[in-house]
């Protein structure tokens, strides 16, 4: 007896179990959190210690019950914007993409296609890839179509716009006008938060731009909504000490309306005292020196740095509005206590050099045309007053990439000869670091190099690609037989975990470098 | 009623010294049995008075033994030999002294005699064992539904909620059934037990010539 009521005991203790078994993810909900009903018919949920970021229900089937989703690659997309509060400063936010906007797609690095499952109320995604193939993600943004490739199980990736969404298109000239006193000297700016523009306004205290022609920072211009909280601002910049800097500015909330001119009237404040100071080392002449030793026959070496007023940091691309900037026609070192004002709220700052330098490429002997070898660095600053106690370090140290390999074939002299594999519907091609230093991400663009029937070269872009890794798949079919290419590296630093998947984890200093392969002709 | 035992006990030793078996050897055992009944010693008293009567069936060595018998607890051996002693006595004061014991006995014996199945504490257990293994039986099958209920829930919460739901019921009818069981052996336990102790007042005893039987029904 005593036996017997042992042993239902021991069968009482374990809990009742079994499969529940899903077709929608709306299946599966753990309290709040929504789960993902896979193609198996399980229920998953987000793991972040799994490589795909999902782990089975334990009630899934004993096969995969409480083990961590295989075969399926998982993601993210996400679209961020910034728009004004109420005091004008900046506010990132983060929009779910509708799938109709993002046709998401997936191609594999055998030809085969899948499709790819997109949850509208996250903006996640997945796949199947049963057996781990690099692949490319193709998906549009805003109407942008946008591609990378990688092998990893779970990637995040986004995109961001300076300015809000909702914004209202301009359809017909629209005329913004400044009366302001005092008369003041100087090159005028008008430039807009909320939605962000940028447009030179003629020199002095009174200045308009027809809004149409506005220049906006991302995406189509819309106009400026007061109940919206966007701020249109004037400002007249100025040389002090060997660089320019804001001298006078105004700020106004006003309301446009399509193809109605308006006015803004008002004082114009002259900049008297420069709060802020960065103390800015900007190492041109070291940079060119560094891209001169890959590419010794490098000329030019102008060469540019600003610190602006940024909407946001650890986003990419980098937007602002310029606080203080210096540009030269030839490459030198130097350091710059740049002292200035920031007339924008609730802005963050970011110092950056360029340095611009380019080489020649031509169609096989014909006179070759100029192609950018240059660089960019930006740094992020928080000077809180005007000590110049903040040091901003330009000296760009990314990797520079080359020594392409095009199916196999090593692209070591110029006209280089590629036979492709038969019926490959990518061609893999692999390059090197040539100039040690980090890289996180790589933008491969494909160049064609054409006779212009005149001795020279014209080039034209006939694809790009974004990769981790120091490799990218090409459509076999953009690769003609006869025709010349060449590839362009441009090696970015300041994504540490792209590498994992992580396309979205941004750090400073962001760094890149152009570079490109020799010129190589498909046999 | 050992106050009276002991008054009757005196009596018996005047009247045994007065007037003893004549056998040496029955004398001997009456007297030695008279010796441990002042003590006290009804069992030792009970086997010499009956040896003593074995030798010389002398009637208040009947009495000693009938006495001891009594007062060492066995009071269905006892009342065999006060009845016996009635018919043997030949008085009628020993006549009624030992209608007197009997009825002595026969108030103690209702007590002792209640019916197994009348056990409070057996019939309570085993009342209890039943209802719990019902209970427990009952909880089973709704746990069993609660499974099957399970399996038709469109939504994972409600679906692990019916396994939560079957695995408590699954578990309340286990322990019920189990606890169910425990009682109802502890029940038996004191049926049984109340059996022997009911077997333990059957008794037998012969005096050489004739076998007596005493058990309580």
């Amino acid at each position: 007896l005593i036996r017997f009521v042992l042993l239902v005991h021991l069968a009482a203790c374990a809990a009742v179990t079994g499969e529940f078994i899903c077709e929608t993810d709306d299946q599966c909900r753990h309290g709040d959190e929504l789960g993902f009903c896979e193609s198996t018919g399980y229920c998953t949920f987000t793991d972040t210690s799994c490589a795909t970021q999902r782990r089975y229900d334990d009630n899934a089937s004993a096969a995969v019950a409480s083990a961590c989703l295989e075969g399926v690659t998982t993601g993210r997309i996400v679209d961020r914007f910034v728009v004004n509060d109420e005091m004008g400063r900046p506010l990132l936010q983060e929009r779910v993409i509708p799938a109709a906007e993002l046709k998401p797609s997936v191609i594999f690095e055998d030809g085969s296609m899948s499709p790819v499952a997109y949850r509208e109320q996250d903006g996640v995604f997945s796949f199947a890839n049963p057996t781990g193939l690099h692949y490319e993600l193709r998906y549009e943004t805003a109407g942008t179509a946008r591609a990378f490739q990688h092998a990893a199980p779970h990637v995040v990736t986004g995109h961001y716009a300076a300015g809000r969404r909702d914004r209202v298109p301009v359809t017909r000239p629209t005329t913004l006008s400044f009366q302001q006193t005092p008369a003041l000297t100087g090159q005028a700016w008008i430039t807009s938060t909320g939605l962000w523009t940028q447009s030179a306004a003629g020199n002095g205290s009174n200045g308009s731009v027809n809004w149409m022609n506005a220049g906006s920072f991302s995406g189509a211009l819309g106009l400026l909504d007061a109940s919206r909280f966007d701020r249109v601002h004037y400002v007249l910049t100025g040389t002090v000490l060997g660089y320019s800097t804001i001298t006078a500015h105004s700020s106004y909330a006003v309301t446009q309306i399509d193809g109605v001119a308006l006015t803004a009237a008002g004082p114009l404040a002259s900049v008297t005292n420069r709060d802020l100071c960065v103390d800015v080392a900007h190492l041109a002449a070291t940079e060119l020196a560094r891209i001169k030793t890959v590419y010794p026959s490098a000329t030019g070496g102008s060469t540019g740095w600003s610190i602006t007023a940024a909407p946001a940091r650890d986003v990419r691309p980098h937007f602002g509005h310029s606080l203080a900037f210096a540009t030269a026609t030839t490459a030198a070192d130097g350091t710059t206590a740049a002292r200035f004002v920031n007339p924008y709220p609730g802005t963050l700052l970011v110092a950056t050099m360029t340095t611009n330098a380019t080489v020649s490429i031509g169609y096989r002997t014909n006179g070759g045309v100029t192609f950018g070898v240059d660089s960019r660095i930006e740094v992020a600053v928080d000077p809180t007053d005007a000590s110049c106690s903040t040091a901003a370090m330009l000296q760009p140290t990314t990797a520079l990439s080359g020594n392409a390999t095009i199916a196999g074939t090593p692209i070591d002299a110029a006209d280089k000869m590629v036979t492709l594999p038969a019926g490959a519907p990518f061609v893999i091609a692999t390059w090197t670091t040539v100039r040690p230093g980090p890289a996180h991400v790589y933008n491969v663009t494909l160049h064609e190099l054409e006779d212009d029937g005149a001795g020279g070269t014209t080039t034209a872009v006939r694809g790009g690609w974004q990769s981790s890794e120091q490799r990218v798949m090409i459509p076999a079919a953009l690769l003609v037989k006869g025709h010349e290419y060449v590839l362009q590296f441009q090696t970015t630093t300041g994504m540490p975990n792209a590498a994992a998947g992580d396309h979205l984890t941004v750090e400073y200093p962001w760094q890149v470098n152009n570079s490109y392969s020799l010129s190589f002709v498909i046999n | 009623m050992r106050f009276v035992s002991f008054l009757i006990a005196l009596c018996l030793t005047s009247v045994a010294y007065a007037d003893e078996p004549t056998n040496p050897e029955a004398q001997a055992a009456f007297r030695a049995g008279a010796s441990a009944y002042m003590s006290g010693k009804y069992l030792e008293a009970s086997r010499k008075f009956s040896a003593s009567y074995e030798r010389e069936p002398f009637v208040d060595s009947l009495w000693g033994w009938a006495q001891s018998e009594r007062l060492a607890g066995n009071c269905v051996t006892a009342m065999g030999l006060y009845h016996k002693y009635a018919r043997e006595v030949g008085t009628a004061r020993g006549t009624q002294a030992a209608n007197e014991m009997i009825a002595l006995c026969e108030k103690q014996l209702p007590a002792e005699r209640t019916p197994w199945y009348k056990n409070k504490l057996g019939g309570g257990l085993g009342a209890g064992g039943v209802a719990g293994v019902a209970i427990g039986i009952t909880f089973l099958a709704l746990a069993s539904s609660s499974r099957s209920a399970a399996d038709e829930q469109m939504y994972l919460d409600d679906f692990e909620a019916k396994l939560d739901e079957a695995t408590t019921r699954r578990r309340i009818g286990a322990v019920s059934i189990s606890l169910g069981l425990a009682a109802l052996g502890a029940g038996v336990t004191v049926y049984i037990l109340h059996d022997r102790k009911q077997r333990s007042t059957l008794t037998a005893g012969t005096d050489g010539r004739v076998v007596f039987v005493g058990a309580r029904f």
